[in-house]
């Protein structure tokens, strides 16, 4: 009885550690930079987001994800920053809550800070039965595909391909990307100038680890969200 | 004639005024038009709508400001 005991509460202790993982960008282009300022900032943000760290901390039930916070005093490269990460998706920090089923993603956008409130459980994953070995563990692929503007604009189309560990039970992902049976280990965001988000390093923690749901910014649901647009904005 | 000088000058003085505020509306419209094409080329290659609004907003603030964006594209 007393073994039965130990063995459920060390299973138990298992079940309640707590992670931290260090995501690196990797551009994945299939396109051929162009000649326009566009070009510019696209061959900047290859040459700039690989040095930068994104780091998910997570327990069993909660997860955030964001960028590594860099001290700069330079208004100028601050926005530039701002402008790179935007093109990879990553300047918002993305909070998950699995008991409560919810998802926020706290960001900048059209000249406010807004919380983008959805559910945790809605992404519609295809997993197959692919597997791959990435950095020791053995992962699985799952696939989900979507738009993000206009669904006639074919180059607004995005192919995810997720590699999840099964043996590392947290249900999250960089970027929000989550609610797969076990952590991804790397993130393809499949696209014309599309990139990647690999698990450099994942730490297990030792001492309780507190996430806080971010506070700040307008709610708003995430099908409001999508109506706005820089039309509206930029013309105030 | 006093009176016909200060009609001569108050004259200048608004027809200055009135190109200054012409030029300045040109300049307005130089930038906004600037940072629209450069939020339509993201908006073509395929950015969603908040990194568009990101490309726009750089381009119209660096362009008011009077800076030169490609420039700043190079800095590390």
């Amino acid at each position: 009885m007393k073994i039965i005991f130990i063995l459920l509460f060390s299973l138990q202790c298992f079940a309640q550690e707590n992670i931290e993982v260090i995501y690196k960008y990797q551009s994945n282009f299939k396109k051929e930079i162009p000649g326009n300022l566009m070009g510019e900032i696209l061959s900047k943000s290859k040459r700039q987001l690989p040095k930068l760290d994104f780091i998910l901390k997570a327990t069993p039930n909660e997860s955030l994800y964001k960028l590594e916070e860099k001290v700069s005093n330079d208004g100028q490269s601050q926005r530039i920053l701002i402008m790179m990460l935007s093109l990879a998706n990553s300047k918002g920090v993305f909070f998950s809550d699995v008991k409560q089923n919810i998802f926020i993603e706290q960001t900048n956008a059209f000249g406010k800070l807004y919380k983008i409130i959805s559910d945790f459980h809605q992404l519609q994953w295809n997993i197959s039965n692919e597997k791959k070995s990435i950095s020791g563990y053995q992962c699985r692929k799952a696939t989900l595909e979507f738009n993000v503007g206009n669904e006639n604009n074919k180059a607004q189309n995005r192919e995810i391909i997720a590699w999840f560990a099964t043996d590392l039970n947290y249900p999250f992902g960089p970027l929000g990307y989550r609610g797969l049976p076990g952590l991804i280990i790397e993130l393809n965001v499949n696209w014309d100038y599309g990139y990647i988000l690999k698990a450099e390093k994942i730490k297990v923690l030792d001492n309780l680890l507190q996430i806080e749901e971010p506070q700040e910014g307008e709610i708003i649901s995430e099908t409001n969200f999508k109506k706005l647009s820089r039309n509206s904005e930029f013309n105030n | 004639m006093k009176k016909v000088f200060s009609i001569i000058a108050l004259g200048t003085m608004t027809l200055s005024l009135s190109s200054f505020t012409h030029s300045r509306s040109l300049e307005f419209r130089d930038c906004a038009a600037e940072a629209w094409n450069a939020g339509t080329d993201a908006q073509n290659l395929g950015f969603d709508e908040g990194t568009v609004y990101d490309v726009t907003d750089f381009v119209y603030d660096a362009c008011i400001n009077g800076r030169d964006y490609s420039l700043l594209m190079l800095a590390r």
